[in-house]
């Protein structure tokens, strides 16, 4: 997986649980819909966003090919 | 809403680092600064990560993702008052990602400890008879309702002592370094956790924040009741400090032993139901 595709899902991940609270409170969603959107989203903006920052940016990227 | 799972979250590993630190302090140690557990989850995210080539890819993933989810949906369950059963589910699910973590890892360390979780599901039977003690005075399971029992009657704490010790029971086998902590016990090195490292360490780290934080806040819902937001993490830390002076003067029980006490008090637990249901009809 490339560095900026962790970035990108954890930043989804987070993105969809702050809508999600959002939008329950002004009443376009039902709390139970947004708490269970934050429940399965958490877990991936942690992990996502904990890979993306543990991911070496440099020429370590390029694939070892060999001696 | 998430901002509910990241307070949890720095709390539950603050409480962590308080418990170690009570622990040294107790056994005549200066102990790790109160913040250490903080700084060990993101040590953990920048140490290098990938999935050891003997484990089960899948299964080795999937425990973090739902390790953190389980608890999280039980700290909306609390928040919500909703039922106590589905509590019990959620603590069920966790031994079964305690399980699955040593099973899906290579390691034979890792093994032992998922085949140590399996011996200490024994935990689960005081939890399951606090369920039944709490129904017997408020009949019935749902949280919100449990809370406002207790704003007419009293806390449960003194109604149903016996309930609470149980679930206080129910916390202490789920701490660190406690004396029922056998699934990672030093002896099989980190048991079911030994070969998750890196982000996947951390990743449990944060799942098991947040599930010191709402055990402990569970028993003050269930046995002391609905309190401002302060005073009840006052009384969440005040219980920990209890918990980690229990795990500091008490050695690491072998796992016949684990399953031996639990099941005591589970028997004391279901003599107390009886006499209760002869008692109050």
């Amino acid at each position: 997986m490339k560095k900026q595709t962790a970035l990108i899902i954890g930043l989804s991940a987070g993105g969809i649980s702050v809508a999600a609270g959002l939008l329950a409170g002004v009443g376009y969603l039902p709390v139970w819909a947004a708490e269970l959107l934050a429940v399965v989203a958490f877990p991936v903006f942690v992990i996502f966003i904990a890979l993306w920052w543990n991911a070496k940016s440099g020429e370590e990227d390029i694939p070892f090919i060999g001696y | 809403m998430i901002e509910y799972l990241l307070f949890a979250t720095f709390v539950g590993l603050l409480f962590h680092g308080i418990h170690r630190k009570v622990i040294a302090r107790a056994q005549g140690r200066p102990g790790p600064p109160i913040w250490q557990e903080i700084l060990h989850v993101l040590k953990f995210s920048f140490k290098e990560t990938w999935i050891p080539k003997t484990a089960s890819q899948t299964l080795f993933v999937a425990v973090v993702f739902v390790a953190i989810g389980i608890w999280g949906a039980a700290l909306y369950l609390l928040l919500s008052g909703g039922s106590l059963l589905l509590l019990f589910g959620i603590y069920l699910i966790h031994k079964i990602v305690e399980h699955g973590m040593g099973l899906s890892s290579g390691s034979p360390y890792g093994k032992f400890g998922a085949i140590r979780s399996v011996i200490s599901a024994a935990s689960e039977l005081p939890l399951l008879a606090t369920v039944v003690a709490i129904y017997f005075f408020t009949h019935s399971l749902s949280i919100a309702d449990i809370a406002a029992y207790q704003q007419v009657h009293g806390p449960l704490l003194v109604i149903a002592f016996p309930a609470a010790a149980a679930m206080y029971l129910v916390i202490l086998s789920k701490m660190h370094y406690g004396p029922f902590s056998i699934i990672e016990a030093k002896e099989i090195v980190s048991g079911n956790m030994t070969e998750h490292f890196g982000v996947w360490r951390a990743g449990l780290e944060v799942g098991y924040a947040l599930k010191t934080y709402v055990l402990l806040y569970a028993f003050v819902l269930l046995f002391i009741g609905q309190l401002p937001l302060a005073l009840t993490l006052l009384l969440m830390l005040l219980i920990l400090v209890s918990l980690s002076f229990v795990c500091a003067v008490t050695p690491m029980l072998s796992p016949y032993d684990t399953v031996t006490i639990q099941t005591l008090v589970t028997g004391a637990l279901v003599v107390y139901i009886i006499v209760l249901g002869v008692v109050m009809g």
